[in-house]
């Protein structure tokens, strides 16, 4: 794999780059595992932990040891108080690595990609979305991360007030009592494995019945799962809030994914229909990607290693 | 990397410290500490504690 292209590398990038055809993947697989037990590593015994990372872990979820980011931001503001320490997660991480936790370290995100890998060797017809479908539905996480941002705020004014007395979901972590991969990895785990399906108490019993309610998200997951399959990295191209906010802070990553235009071929464009997030690469060169769909996946980099290459963006 | 961009860098790298550094002196962590410990002692496990949780109500007057 060539770094000559980009001579502003770190060790780190460097090494990457040494990886040779498709060992990109396999790296990020095995990582990917590995963060996969690590995060739900109460199975393990391991000790929970009140810290806020860059990636997506259910509240509620039975294993895992920390706190996802935007479940913490939105658990804080709704408290009556602001998020420094989980925005500043958000922003160092952003700012350095990109959405290299997206691509690397969430659960959602390798559960996006068994599905991916499911539904490639199952032969199912995948989706072909078009640029301006795509562009349109890439800003509705970033709406429903506003959304949330705005009502857990005005929870925690109006608790601080002492007009709120409910402490549920709703009144908590509006998106994830909605969140599909909550529904999969909380309420049907919960339903599956211990038999606790929601029927007698009288939870969410502002917006009807609770079991109406875990019906209506099952339908929503259900959906989710099929066009996960259809769709590569659906959840995380069109629903997913935290990346959203990962996104947003990598505009101008210090680790970037960088193209030599000069050893591309005229109208190739292998690396576009490699890339899970459907990334224009081809409108960047070697100043680096700066799209906020990018999560550093290395999947066109696996496509075509004479032309792309990780690097530092200086 | 361009003006612009260098500007976002920095105005990130800034900010995110800024803020881990107050978060880590206001003791954010401890509000999601004490949903944790808190509310699983008092509903006696994680397990029960979470599926409240996610699903509805907690008891009414539950700090």
């Amino acid at each position: 794999m060539s770094t000559a292209n980009n001579p502003e590398t770190n060790f780190f990038a460097n090494w990457l780059n040494t990886l040779s055809h498709k060992r990109i993947r396999m790296l990020r697989l095995l990582t990917q595992i590995t963060f996969f037990l690590v995060l739900n590593g109460a199975f393990l015994k391991l000790k929970r932990m009140p810290l806020p990372l860059p990636v997506h872990i259910p509240p509620g979820s039975p294993y895992a040891i920390a706190w996802g980011g935007f479940s913490a931001i939105q658990f804080i503001l709704s408290s009556g108080q602001f998020p420094f320490f989980a925005l500043g997660i958000f922003f160092i991480t952003g700012a350095i690595s990109g959405r290299l936790f997206c691509g690397w370290v969430c659960p959602v995100g390798f559960w996006q990609d068994i599905l991916d890998f499911i539904g490639s060797i199952s032969r199912i017809p995948k989706f072909q979305v078009t640029r301006k479908t795509d562009e349109g539905f890439k800003e509705i996480p970033m709406t429903l991360a506003v959304a949330a941002f705005v009502w857990s705020s005005w929870m925690g004014i109006s608790r601080l007030k002492g007009e709120l007395v409910a402490d549920n979901a709703f009144s908590r972590m509006i998106f994830d009592a909605v969140d599909p991969a909550g529904t999969l990895f909380v309420t049907w785990f919960y339903a599956i494995f211990w038999k606790i399906v929601p029927g007698k108490d009288s939870f969410f019993s502002d917006v009807g019945s609770d079991l109406n309610f875990v019906i209506f998200n099952s339908i929503v997951l259900v959906a989710v799962l099929i066009m996960s399959l259809k769709v590569p990295r659906f959840y995380c191209r069109y629903i997913c809030p935290t990346g959203a906010l990962l996104g947003y802070c990598s505009q101008a990553s210090l680790l970037t994914i960088k193209r030599n235009p000069l050893n591309c071929e005229e109208g190739c464009r292998e690396c576009e229909r490699a890339c899970p997030m459907k990334v224009p690469l081809t409108e960047f060169g070697l100043e680096g990607i700066s799209d906020q769909a990018c999560i550093q996946c290395g999947d066109c980099i696996d496509k075509c290693p004479e032309a792309l290459s990780f690097g530092i963006r200086i | 990397m361009k003006l612009h961009q260098r500007l976002f860098f920095y105005t990130m790298i800034i900010m995110g410290i800024t803020f881990l550094i107050i978060g880590y002196a206001l003791d954010e962590s401890k509000i999601l500490e004490t949903v944790d410990n808190s509310r699983l002692e008092r509903l006696g496990a994680w397990r029960d504690f979470l599926t409240t949780w996610l699903w509805g109500m907690n008891p009414p007057n539950n700090p």
